[in-house]
């Protein structure tokens, strides 16, 4: 059954139509969204993503990081991270020791030793299991 | 016979401004009676000079009167013969001045004369009975000096207030502190919200009117928002423990206090936690060089700080409103400054001509390089000096050279949390920030926040929504639909992937489609048009 099969009709339907829909074909709770046009494209979302998945999750904080930083600073603007293309340094102060970390084409050197990924690396360095991006600043522990 | 002319200076001075606006003043009566004086002497080739050497307001105490500097240098240069003065305390009134006042007069050969007390200063007796009068005039000062002293002391110790505004919290009333109830409540509160807050910055932040307060000339002073050192003042002031305090001596139970024991030893306690006490300055290890040179992207100073952790001393650069609390900091708006100095050794450094400053150390060449960089996010932007750049460093990049002389050098940089640092490989195009549709992201972003405020029922409508964003019902009405974009627009959106031709009023011109492949179908047509 394609996407469009699936939703054939949400179109037409009214608000009430589309709350019972929304019952029968998903069940749970129904939102609280009084127009028309925003339950339809609710219920249409859900089912979508049913079938294709949905958001992953990183861009998903990603998303409510962003709308954090826009209400906190009408004047932010955001800015591409990082992208570890080959021939990027990662460097990592720790413990008052400086670290280096080269990206190659495929894996990292670090101290002229190759490592598959930067988790390795952050256990190298620290003797503990580091999730490596956390460790090299790419992204914010979740607290 | 012939008479030699004697060129006679005249000097007045005045102690207090009282009166010195007045058509006829004090200065002006010392000046007819010396003139009279020089006049009378017409005989003896008397003469006065045009100069008017006057300080009008100006203590005898000191030698630092405009008037009286003018004509030692004039008697330096020769132009005069004769000193006139109405009184010898005129001149000065402490006699170790007097002395090189004197030193100078015999070395030039001036002479010296005082209207109204006859004396010759080039007898011994002259000068024995000069010395005399000024030492009773000395020692008048210092007596008035202690006597004010000891009254000011014994009145401290009584809790008598000398003079000047009352703590926040506190009338004066008969010459004491008296509890003002309104006042007593706000100092309460300070102290209470410090201790819940933790920091003086966050109550700067928070907002602590200072005192209104009607001074004795009757004029409205103060009410203006305390700053840092005012609060920590205000927080340590023993005044609020009933403590009247003059210099070492503390007089207990004064007056009423205001803040009970336990608060009070709570937020000096707290106060003491947090203050990073500032090491000596022989102590502090290698200085924060590039001092002054360093800007956030909103143009803030960030300044060296440095703070202690268990026997380690941290160094950081740090924008200024995070330490004021005034003003809003860049993006980024703290990097450890070892970071910080480290890369620019190792970018900037290989670009110097190796005949700048070759015997300095790596930074100190790159800090005599240095006008300033600015560091956001994504970039440091450092302007140097064009002739401290090795001529292959400017021709490779062609970095244009501004009216000053000074090349601007962009270097791709993240700085991560935790001292953290990404440099972009040197080939790497840079990701295309200009791709990335600010509009665009803001309104998906918050749109997909409010789709869950209102889904939830937090939000009633769409109306007490917009009313609360500040935006029209329409606007927050055509927003709301791209809560429901399909995934992979909006990861090409956040990333910057999507058309060109895509903007926000595009994509929100007509309705958009329930399905994830018509919404495909739509950036597509876009795309082409």
């Amino acid at each position: 059954m394609s996407a469009g099969d699936h939703l054939a009709g949400l179109d037409a339907l009214s608000l009430a139509e589309l709350r019972a829909a929304w019952t029968e074909r998903l069940g749970g709770e129904l939102p609280k969204l009084r127009t028309r046009e925003l339950m339809a494209l609710a219920l249409a979302h859900r089912l979508q993503i049913r079938v294709h998945g949905d958001l992953p999750g990183s861009s998903k904080r990603r998303m409510a990081e962003l709308a954090r930083r826009f209400r906190e600073d009408r004047g932010y603007t955001p800015t591409p991270g990082p992208n570890l293309r080959p021939g990027t340094t990662l460097i990592k102060e720790w413990r008052g020791v400086r670290h280096e970390v080269w990206v190659l084409e495929e894996g990292f050197s670090y101290m002229g030793q190759r490592f598959g990924s930067l988790s390795e690396v952050a256990q190298h360095i620290t003797g503990t299991k580091w999730n490596g991006r956390v460790f090299f600043g790419l992204k914010e522990r979740r607290r | 016979m012939s008479v030699v002319r004697l060129r006679c200076a005249i000097y007045t001075r005045k102690s207090s401004e009282e009166g010195l606006e007045q058509n006829f003043n004090s200065l002006h009566a010392q000046r007819e009676a010396c003139e009279a004086y020089v006049l009378s002497q017409a005989g003896e080739g008397w003469n006065a000079v045009k100069t008017a050497y006057d300080d009008g307001g100006y203590s005898g105490g000191s030698m630092d009167r405009p008037g009286l500097q003018q004509l030692m240098a004039d008697i330096q240069r020769g132009l005069v013969d004769v000193v006139v003065v109405y009184k010898v305390d005129r001149l000065t009134r402490s006699l170790a001045d007097f002395a090189k006042i004197v030193e100078l007069f015999d070395a030039k050969g001036v002479s010296f004369v005082s209207v109204t007390q006859a004396f010759n200063t080039t007898s011994s007796m002259g000068r024995l009975t000069l010395n005399v009068l000024l030492s009773f005039a000395q020692f008048e000062r210092e007596v008035t000096g202690e006597r004010i002293r000891d009254k000011v002391a014994a009145s401290k110790a009584k809790g008598l207030r000398m003079g000047g505004q009352p703590p926040l919290g506190y009338d004066i009333v008969d010459g004491r502190l008296a509890v003002n109830k309104v006042e007593a409540a706000r100092v309460q509160r300070i102290f209470q919200r410090y201790l819940e807050l933790g920091t003086l910055l966050d109550l700067v932040r928070e907002g602590v009117e200072a005192k209104r307060w009607v001074n004795k000339s009757g004029r409205m002073v103060g009410g203006g928002m305390m700053g840092r050192g005012a609060l920590h003042y205000l927080l340590t002031n023993p005044a609020y423990r009933g403590i009247t305090r003059h210099h070492e001596k503390r007089y207990e139970d004064t007056h009423p206090a205001i803040i009970d024991a336990g608060l009070w030893d709570a937020v000096q306690t707290r106060l003491a936690a947090t203050n990073a006490s500032q090491p000596k300055t022989e102590k502090r290890g290698e200085a924060s060089k590039l001092e002054g040179l360093i800007f956030d992207d909103r143009d803030n100073l960030m300044v060296p700080v440095h703070t202690k952790r268990v026997a380690r001393r941290y160094r950081y650069y740090v924008s200024r409103p995070v330490l004021t609390g005034q003003g809003r900091a860049g993006s980024l708006h703290r990097i450890p400054a070892g970071v910080l100095e480290q890369f620019l050794a190792e970018r900037i450094g290989p670009m110097l001509a190796p005949a700048w400053r070759p015997a300095e150390d790596l930074l100190d060449r790159i800090v005599a390089a240095l006008r300033s960089a600015t560091l956001s996010e994504d970039q440091i932007a450092v302007r140097l000096v064009a002739d401290a750049l090795s001529p292959a460093a400017t021709s490779a990049s062609a970095v244009p050279i501004d009216d000053d002389g000074c090349a601007t050098l962009r270097i791709a940089f993240f700085m991560r949390r935790r001292g953290a640092i990404v440099l972009q490989a040197p080939g790497a195009a840079a990701a295309p920030a200009d791709r990335i549709d600010r509009a665009l992201v803001r309104a998906i972003a918050l749109a997909r926040v409010w789709a869950v405020e209102l889904e939830s029922g937090q939000v009633d409508s769409i109306k007490s929504l917009a009313r609360r964003e500040g935006l029209c019902n329409h606007y927050a009405t055509r927003l709301l639909p791209l809560a429901y974009l399909a995934p992979d627009l909006i990861d090409e959106i956040l990333e910057g992937r999507q058309p060109r031709n895509l903007t926000l009023s595009a994509l929100t011109a007509e309705p958009l489609p329930l399905d994830w492949g018509r919404q495909r179908e739509r950036f597509r047509e876009l795309a082409a048009s």
